[in-house]
């Protein structure tokens, strides 16, 4: 069963960006697929609570961008008041809320499944990000877009859990959690995680591929989905620049 | 007191080849790092931290150090002052590794060393998250952790590593003004509660040629 997930917490979006992702997928994935959204406001069938149970780990005073509540995603266990489970043999494509799709999502639920996939932000020059790897800056991950089987993600959900005090105290964000964790920006293919190859997501405010293809703020349609996430925002403000485009 | 580096033709080869190698484009990244891990407070803190355990008469064979980065200056000064056996450097960063291994090539295990048994020390570096996971071995007399405002309180590794005792060597800041400084203190004693240390046998702060205050406690 294919399952696209996105999620919606505070005031940072508003519903229309839920309704407009799900009527994207409903315009572009030529597979059978159930939608659902992960809220702290669950108002109809296809919403499912977010829990609470990593908050008190979240400093706000640290002023990390922590969108730690995703990692809800990859438990394996239902959420506790939830009946609705995902069978074994599901697979999960979650959408961050700000992106636009140009093409048929169905290419993500046929990706060989050896590995969970990532974004790896291929406008992002590795040097920088190996530089800056030890203090926790330029990460090459963006859990924008990713793409696992069920039970694939649990080791990364039992790892925070287990050390949520640490991962929460040092990690500045999940994409830096994960690219630390699940990632070798060394070795790129031998990581946990896998990113999704050069061609498939761009980014509005970065740019697609370093060095050669940084142009800002352009459309490609030759792409699968263009990412508007910008790490560069403050958490809770939102230019809404995206509505212009949908 | 220990106040400089014992500069040896060795020394000079080895830190000649790690500038060879970060002209390379591979490793151009890297030229920041290096002066940065060069400087003199870089070696003030290093100075000072070997002088308090030469004052203290703690007899040291065995060192585990904590994120030492390049170890550059450390690794020669542990062994030519206090007459250490085996360091291992526990980093995070692969590019460490490397050049860690340039700047100490003439301590890093070596098979045909070994068997001559000329050896007088062995250097050693892993990719190890110490906040993460227990060290693999266990057999060290000291642990050195002069990185300590980069990373999560002492408190976690000893938590990690509870049944081993060891003597503690801990270096942090209140310096707040850098994104990597995440876990800043106001003074050594802040920092000895960070790590839990009952046994304070040495506690102060200096301030470093870059105006850095820097504090540091030496315990159990």
């Amino acid at each position: 069963m294919n399952n696209i997930l996105c999620m919606k917490w505070g005031d940072k979006y508003d519903d229309s960006y839920v309704e407009k992702l799900k009527e994207q997928c409903e315009a572009n994935c030529s597979v059978p697929f159930k939608f659902w959204c992960f809220t702290d406001k669950p108002e109809k069938d296809w919403h499912i609570p977010i829990p609470t149970t990593l908050d008190k780990f979240y400093d706000e005073d640290r002023g990390f961008f922590w969108a730690y509540r995703k990692c809800y995603m990859f438990r394996h266990g239902q959420i506790s008041g939830d009946n609705r489970y995902f069978p074994d043999n599901s697979k999960f494509l979650f959408l961050d809320l700000d992106v636009i799709i140009h093409q048929d999502l169905k290419y993500f639920f046929d990706l060989p499944n050896d590995k969970p996939w990532i974004v790896r932000g291929w406008w992002n020059d590795i040097l920088t990000v190996k530089r800056n790897y030890a203090k926790h800056k330029s990460t090459p991950l963006n859990s924008s877009a990713i793409v696992w089987n069920k039970d694939q993600m649990v080791p990364v959900w039992n790892h925070v859990v287990d050390n949520a005090e640490v991962v929460f105290f040092t990690s500045p964000s999940l994409d830096n959690y994960l690219a630390h964790h699940w990632y070798d920006p060394w070795k790129e293919d031998e990581g946990f995680l896998q990113g999704f190859p050069q061609g498939d997501i761009y980014s509005w405010y970065k740019g697609n591929v370093f060095p050669h293809d940084m142009e800002k703020k352009k459309i490609r349609e030759d792409h699968k989905i263009c990412l508007f996430n910008n790490s560069t925002q403050t958490e809770g403000v939102n230019t809404d620049e995206i509505k212009e485009l949908w | 007191m220990v106040d400089h580096i014992k500069f040896t033709t060795e020394i000079a080869e080895d830190w000649k080849s790690v500038l060879s190698l970060v002209h390379h484009d591979e490793y151009n990244h890297c030229i920041k790092r290096i002066q940065d891990a060069s400087t003199s407070s870089q070696l003030q803190s290093k100075l000072w931290l070997v002088s308090e355990i030469v004052n203290l008469g703690i007899n040291v064979e065995r060192v585990a150090l904590l994120a030492g980065w390049y170890a550059n200056f450390i690794t020669p000064l542990l062994i030519d002052e206090l007459g250490v056996k085996y360091i291992l450097n526990l980093e995070i960063d692969p590019d460490v590794k490397t050049l860690t291994y340039k700047f100490n090539k003439r301590y890093k295990i070596d098979k045909d060393r070994t068997k001559n048994q000329n050896v007088v020390c062995l250097y050693r570096c892993e990719m190890h998250d110490v906040m993460f996971e227990p060290l693999k071995y266990g057999n060290f007399d000291l642990v050195i952790n002069a990185s300590c405002e980069h990373m999560f309180p002492m408190s976690r590794f000893r938590k990690l590593n509870k049944s081993k005792d060891y003597i503690y060597v801990l270096q942090s800041t209140d310096d707040e003004q850098w994104d990597d400084h995440i876990n800043c203190v106001s003074g050594p004693e802040e920092l000895a509660d960070q790590a839990e240390i009952v046994d304070v046998m040495y506690s102060g702060e200096i301030e470093l040629n870059n105006g850095m205050k820097r504090f540091m406690v030496i315990g159990r």
